[in-house]
């Protein structure tokens, strides 16, 4: 018997073109667009002054030490978001399933971060960590934590910097990982948390081998959500810092959009921006792979 | 069935025709946009006193006005001109990209314009706004100077008085330091502010020649190369002060805003930026002053008086327009000195550029002092960040001041890195 093939003006395709037509003109349109500026050189105010240089850019990022940072910058990202925000919202989700009186509104509390806007966030943290007029060193100082008092001033290290980001962009994000784990939690069968106690399980046992194994369907999703997330950072750093000091807490977005945008080379930047995506790319293939998504679990 | 049909068609014709009718009775004003980036309150207020008599005069014609974020906003301006939407009048304080507008045609020649009401400015303050012949921009508002403000209060109970050389400068900043005040709040994670006080350091080392020498350089072989010692001794000047701990703790990483709420505060007695100190919002009882930026014993600058005096905002008109002679009356309303006197003069405090605008009786010491150094300089230079390329100026010159302050980089590297940029940049624009 033969297949039958549903024709294209069909059902399911009549019903997938709308958000299909968004995805090609918003997202892939874009995307080519972007292609065609990274072999351009342009600055951006007249279409007149196009010139075509071909690969030239894609060679001038070779030699761009600032580049090469700012992908280092935005691979470290990458490690630590997913280390932290997925570990925070993982430990964050099991033990908002113990039952509390009050999970409900922690739940609801922790996820706040990730719904305020991140120009917001980034301001609101800035004027915290204010070495001089933030309320952050004097809340330590009173406490007793003086030694902890300097992590305002890590935002002027080169070195340090990054390590502040990455606290708030983890801080922001692991509700997202949190919301993630616990909407798979939701989803255990009652009865397999009974039977282990019964058998005489504790509730950090209870958590070692029946929850955690059954949320490694939902882990991957986790890792790809906050690996994509970082790697396509941008608002925290801008906002913050401004890719310093000394380009250390420079994003390939940052630099992307400091030579597209502000400095008037459109084609350069065009050519940091397509690079972002391959990376990005190698990136979720690679976390495809390692945890075995889209492989049937029978 | 037919009946349905045509009721329906009649209902929907009306529909149209009422939308259309509403449409077209709402469109009988003519609109203007406004780009620009008064965001002050008292500059706000400023425009929005020059929108209304415009509009008072024209009542057919609306002014829609959008204030832009002072760092992007060239970028706003730009990113307009380059998808064709871009708006009526702009402001832009990016000299540089000012003349490429101008050069590919995207901005309006005012020539004829200034013969009608160019009288109305200075011949310096025209001759600014001169490219290749044509004039191509309106100067907004104020003359910009740089100084140093003080706290007054502050500096008496410090048992100070206004330093008369740079070495005394350095004895009342560390009297400042010594009471556990920040001798000279700022935050300069923008990159600009710290730039102003490398500029006065420049002024002593190099002199006003040297640094328009450096910002209109064109060839990568040819000019002063920030690598010379007197462009290392300056920032040398600013490392020293940095180490010396006169900057406020984190001052690469604050903003602007910051540093001058350190100051206005009252956490120190100095504070070094432009000529826009007047117009800020003082709490109740702070008292300032200022002086010039004093001179080095022993450098170039001991022996000049080269300052820095500059223009920084100019109202530029797309050529695009749909309302050419509109924009242009507006622009003419803009420089009534009544108006600039007005707005300018007694709302925002500045000192305004149109001719008859400043009445001397009635400007403040500051004002004076002003328009004293504008005449009595023996030489002037721009805003380096602002003339050059904006890679060079907006890019590694900003995040190089701010490594500086951080102390992540050495004036010597600092020279390096910036001739190395500057080059590139030179090269690509040669291309």
């Amino acid at each position: 018997m033969t297949q039958k093939i549903a024709p294209f003006w069909s059902g399911p395709y009549i019903f997938i073109l709308p958000a299909l037509l968004v995805y090609v003109i918003f997202m892939i349109v874009p995307f080519v667009g972007t292609i065609g500026l990274s072999l351009i050189k342009w600055e951006g105010f007249s279409f007149d002054d196009i010139k075509f240089i071909g690969l030239q850019n894609y060679r001038d990022l070779l030699v761009d030490s600032v580049y090469w940072l700012s992908l280092r910058n935005s691979l470290v990202f990458v490690a630590a978001a997913v280390a932290f925000q997925c570990t925070l919202g993982l430990i964050v989700a099991l033990l908002l399933e113990q039952k509390l009186a009050i999970g409900n509104f922690l739940r609801g509390s922790y996820f706040i971060p990730a719904i305020i806007s991140l120009i917001i966030i980034g301001i609101a943290f800035e004027s915290l960590l204010n070495p001089t007029l933030g309320v952050l060193d004097k809340i330590l100082r009173t406490v007793g934590l003086e030694k902890f008092s300097v992590l305002g001033m890590w935002l002027a290290s080169k070195k340090k910097a990054i390590w502040v980001l990455i606290l708030i962009q983890g801080w922001y994000g692991f509700g997202w990982s949190m919301f993630i784990f616990i909407s798979r939690l939701k989803l255990i069968d009652p009865q397999l948390y009974e039977a282990a106690e019964i058998d005489g399980a504790t509730a950090w046992q209870k958590n070692l081998y029946v929850s955690i194994p059954l949320l490694r369907g939902v882990a991957p999703v986790a890792v790809l959500f906050a690996a994509m997330s970082a790697m396509k950072i941008f608002t925290v750093p801008y906002v913050m810092t401004r890719g310093g000091p000394n380009h250390g807490t420079e994003v390939l977005a940052t630099w992307a959009f400091s030579h597209g945008i502000a400095y008037q080379h459109v084609g350069y930047g065009s050519a940091i921006s397509v690079t972002l995506l391959i990376f990005g790319m190698i990136l979720g293939f690679f976390i495809f792979k390692a945890m075995g998504m889209g492989r049937s679990n029978a | 069935m037919q009946k349905r049909i045509g009721k329906v068609l009649v209902c929907s014709s009306l529909v149209v025709c009422l939308m259309a009718g509403l449409t077209s009775f709402g469109g009988a004003e003519t609109t203007l946009s406004l780009w620009d980036q008064k965001n002050s309150p008292k500059e706000r207020e400023a425009v929005e006193y020059i929108i209304g008599i415009f509009e008072k005069e024209y009542p057919e014609v609306k002014i829609t006005r959008r204030i832009m974020p002072n760092l992007e906003a060239d970028q706003m301006v730009r990113m307009a001109f380059a998808g064709g939407t871009p708006p009526d009048l702009s402001e832009c304080q990016d000299p540089y990209t000012m003349v490429k507008y101008f050069q590919k045609g995207l901005t309006m020649d005012l020539t004829e314009w200034y013969k009608e009401y160019g009288d109305r400015y200075p011949l310096g303050v025209k001759s600014a706004m001169n490219f290749d012949g044509y004039y191509i921009a309106v100067p907004m508002a104020e003359l910009v100077t740089m100084a140093v403000f003080y706290n007054k209060k502050l500096l008496a109970d410090l048992g100070l008085t206004e330093p008369e050389n740079y070495g005394e400068f350095c004895q009342a900043l560390e009297a400042a330091k010594a009471r556990g005040l920040t001798p000279i709040p700022i935050g300069t994670k923008a990159g600009w502010p710290g730039l102003h006080i490398y500029q006065h350091f420049l002024r002593e080392t190099v002199g006003a020649a040297t640094i328009n020498d450096m910002i209109f350089r064109t060839d990568p072989n040819k000019g002063p190369r920030w690598t010379d010692p007197g462009f290392v001794r300056a920032a040398k000047y600013v490392d020293e002060m940095r180490q010396n701990g006169y900057f406020s703790k984190g001052a690469a990483m604050s903003s602007f805003d910051a540093g001058k709420m350190e100051w206005l505060g009252g956490r120190g007695p100095f504070f070094i930026t432009g000529s826009w100190v007047p117009s800020f919002d003082f709490p109740p009882g702070f008292e300032w002053d200022f002086f010039w930026f004093p001179h080095i014993v022993g450098e170039l600058g001991y022996y000049r008086n080269d300052d820095y005096i500059d223009l920084f905002a100019s109202l530029q008109v797309s050529s695009t327009t749909s309302h050419p002679e509109l924009c242009l009356d507006f622009l003419e309303v803009w420089t009534r000195p009544e108006v600039q006197h007005k707005a300018w003069f007694e709302i925002a405090n500045f000192i305004p550029v149109v001719k008859g605008a400043a009445p001397e009786e009635e400007l403040s010491k500051f004002q004076k002092a002003q328009l004293e150094l504008s005449k009595h300089n023996t030489g002037t230079y721009h805003a380096m960040d602002c003339w050059m390329p904006p890679a060079v100026g907006f890019g590694a010159l900003y995040s190089d001041m701010t490594a500086l302050f951080a102390g992540e980089i050495t004036p010597i590297e600092l020279g390096k890195h910036m001739e190395k940029v500057h080059v590139e940049e030179l090269k690509k624009l040669q291309e």
